[in-house]
């Protein structure tokens, strides 16, 4: 995710890609010795942790918070470890895992009013997009480390997406789990940032061309983890799209946190400090963004659980409001980046899972407190508060079926002349042919459909693709 | 000094073969230990299995949705891997195994867990039937000495194989695939399917020839897989050559790190 949303695609790699995604994905052996990492390290089928990969059940939620040990244990010193010293590594095929996602086709149709075309049907036949390797485990008894490399096939980058070390129950079971590195914020949340059914759907841009007047299909993500401000710039000045999860849901950032349920086991707490919303290493002269997290769990019994959950995340001088800046091809004043300003972010969450069932869903509200930093002039015109609303359910309807929809709705804030809402109702089947192969079809239809406003030109998004996890 | 080698060597295994057993000395089930066995089920073992052992923990559902096996409800006193006779009672050394080893690819092992830790989880399970109060203790069967893995050991175990209508449901290669497998379902009335043969290390009951052979002739109560034990009564060899024959069947074993 992040800014590479913004770069044009390249396809070199693409077909070579497609054919080993095909020829890796249906030669996988149906049986418990093909699935990832961690099922292989325990001997598991995927959804012992999985409602469906790639989304955790509470066993998994359990393992994750326990530093990917198992609830109530730390075995990190068990199993056949090759010794390094004071610390030990597992065998590679029990902390190493790779997983692939494609769009392999994907259909859209939307209307440019704007253009004088009235509708326009696009069909691609897409390469597959992300190629993700991890590497993770446990170094020592309650020291875990994970590493995740990401590739975008497209967009040919690879690079470090997440990296980070996790000292576990410091103090006692489960009082504190501390994480350094770059991590994304928001995993013990009702509605966690990252495994998402329905994935992440990039934009797609008119070739050549920048946007946003050339977007064609806004990106499909949930609305609620949106930045939802027209008008925002990164540290470098570069715009913020609004539908770029960022703060508390950017899907990685550089920071330190604690997690713990020093409370009993039905409450869990989270603070931390980020270097800052899309920050990256040098932004040492920026001030840091602080968060705190908590969250209820309820069920025990009769296949039931739920959970709810409440944030508050500061985003201190992490953007830039918008700001006069010169032209230097016309020599005119344009609205530009700014000053570095504040946002704060709240929201709460909530999960409840029964037998097939699982809802879950998230309202997220946004304020740029720093709106003395933009200029007088343009501060009548910038609406300082946004939110965002995203509810999904999961029907888990056969063994090997999850059918998925999700509503999405962003009221943007920002800029007044140029921002919109943006309202997408999405519908998917997954079918798992085996556990860790996932066949997908997809339909996201725009409810605000205006044929002129980029967010709104969509009218409807068919995708056919898959994801797999070796 | 060669025998003194082979002495150690002798009662070094015994004592790992012992410790992998959990044949240490076994705890008291006291007040204290019961209440400690709830506090690690609360922390552990009530996600899948739910907080009144039912099998109906918050996990329960998404690992076996609709086909078998869903955890185990421990208040219906029914359980598949024992050394005991059909339709009895397990031993207490049954599920310590059963907590040590996990059921491959359905529940963890919970070596992490100290060995009395175990032995407590294990009291506050039993405190959950009323089955095994109410329920004699019987012997566990007797488990003799394995013969060689012979080609005819092979080829008898083949035969009973065929006898015994094992193919039935197992498959005539042992692949799973035998006409009664679409048929059959646990007493949740899930779904589920034959073992396939080939594949050991998914056997959930344990995959050394002792564990092949106690499934086999105690069954696995609450499924279709019954006991031989009256069949073979009196040709125990015979389970032991049918044990050698699984084994045979075996691909290459999973690879190890």
């Amino acid at each position: 995710m992040s800014k590479r949303l913004f770069k044009a695609p390249g396809l070199q790699l693409g077909p070579i890609m497609f054919l080993l995604f095909i020829l890796f994905a249906f030669s996988a052996p149906n049986d418990a010795a093909a699935l990832p990492a961690y099922a292989r390290k325990y001997n598991l089928r995927c959804n012992v942790c999985h409602t469906r990969e790639p989304r955790l059940n509470p066993f998994g939620e359990k393992f994750m918070e326990n530093g990917y040990q198992l609830p109530g244990t730390e075995d990190g010193g068990l199993t056949g470890k090759i010794n390094l010293g004071p610390v030990s590594l597992d065998p590679t095929r029990y902390i190493m895992a790779v997983r692939m996602r494609a769009q392999a086709l994907e259909w859209f149709k939307f209307t440019d009013k704007g253009s004088g075309e009235e509708f326009e049907n696009q069909l691609n036949i897409a390469a597959p997009d992300i190629l993700n390797i991890l590497f993770a485990g446990t170094l020592k008894k309650n020291i875990s480390y994970f590493f995740e490399l990401e590739g975008n096939v497209r967009h040919e980058e690879f690079g470090l997406e997440r990296g980070f070390f996790i000292l576990n129950n410091l103090g006692g079971y489960n009082i504190a789990g501390l994480r350094v590195g770059k991590f994304d914020p928001s995993p013990y949340f009702s509605y966690p940032t990252h495994r998402q059914f329905l994935l992440p759907i990039q934009p797609k841009v008119e070739e050549g061309e920048a946007l946003p007047g050339a977007l064609k299909r806004a990106p499909l993500v949930p609305n609620a983890f949106a930045v939802k401000f027209f008008g925002l710039f990164d540290g470098e000045g570069n715009g913020l799209l609004p539908l770029l999860p960022f703060f508390f849901n950017s899907p990685a950032e550089l920071g330190i946190d604690l997690h713990g349920r020093p409370f009993g086991p039905a409450f869990l707490y989270q603070v931390g400090m980020l270097q800052g919303g899309g920050a990256d290493v040098e932004d040492f002269n920026q001030e840091k963004d602080f968060y705190f997290m908590g969250r209820v769990d309820l069920g025990s019994s009769n296949f039931l659980s739920g959970s709810v959950s409440a944030f508050y995340y500061m985003a201190n001088s992490s953007v830039r409001v918008p700001g006069m800046v010169m032209n230097p091809d016309t020599g005119m004043m344009q609205m530009g980046p700014g000053e570095f300003g504040d946002v704060t972010r709240w929201g709460i969450g909530a999960n409840v899972r029964w037998k097939m069932l699982d809802l879950y869903g998230a309202y997220i509200a946004d304020k740029v407190e720093s709106t003395d930093k933009i200029p007088m002039m343009m501060r009548p015109n910038f609406d300082e508060d946004a939110w965002g609303l995203t509810v999904e359910l999961d029907i888990l309807a056969r063994e090997w079926l999850m059918l998925s929809t999700r509503f999405d709705h962003m009221n943007a804030g920002g800029m007044k002349a140029v921002k919109a809402n943006n309202t997408v109702l999405g519908l998917q089947a997954k079918f798992y042919p085996v556990d860790n192969f996932g066949f997908i079809i997809r339909n996201d239809i725009n409810l605000e459909d205006d044929g002129v406003h980029p967010l709104q030109r969509t009218r409807n998004s068919f995708m056919v693709g898959a994801e797999f996890a070796l | 000094m060669l025998k003194f080698i082979s002495s150690f060597v002798v009662c070094l295994t015994a004592v790992v073969f012992c410790t992998n057993l959990g044949l240490a000395e076994k705890p008291q089930s006291t007040e204290d230990a019961l209440a400690a066995g709830k506090s690690i089920y609360d922390k552990v073992c009530y996600i899948c299995h739910g907080s009144e052992g039912k099998g109906d923990g918050p996990s329960a559902f998404f690992m076996a949705a609709y086909l078998a096996p869903r955890p185990r409800d421990f208040t219906v006193g029914t359980y598949k891997f024992r050394t005991t006779p059909t339709g009895e009672m397990p031993s207490d050394e049954d599920l310590f195994r059963t907590v040590t080893n996990g059921v491959p690819g359905f529940m963890p092992s919970f070596q992490g867990l100290s060995e009395s830790e175990r032995w407590e989880v294990i009291f506050y399970i039993k405190s959950m039937s009323s089955a095994f109060a109410e329920t004699p203790a019987v012997d566990p069967i007797v488990i003799d000495n394995r013969p060689a893995p012979t080609a005819s050991s092979i080829q008898r175990g083949r035969e009973v194989y065929k006898e015994l209508k094992c193919w039935d449901c197992h498959g005539h290669n042992g692949l799973g695939d035998g006409p009664s497998t679409n048929n059959m379902f646990d007493d949740l009335k899930m779904k589920m399917f034959a073992q396939d043969l080939t594949k050991p290390f998914t056997f959930r009951g344990g995959d050394t020839p002792e564990d092949i052979y106690r499934t086999f002739m105690t069954g696995l109560n609450g499924t279709p897989m019954p006991s031989y034990a009256k069949s073979l009564e009196g040709r125990e060899k015979d389970a032991w050559h049918m044990v050698n024959y699984i084994l045979s069947l075996a691909r290459p074993k999973r690879p190890t790190p």
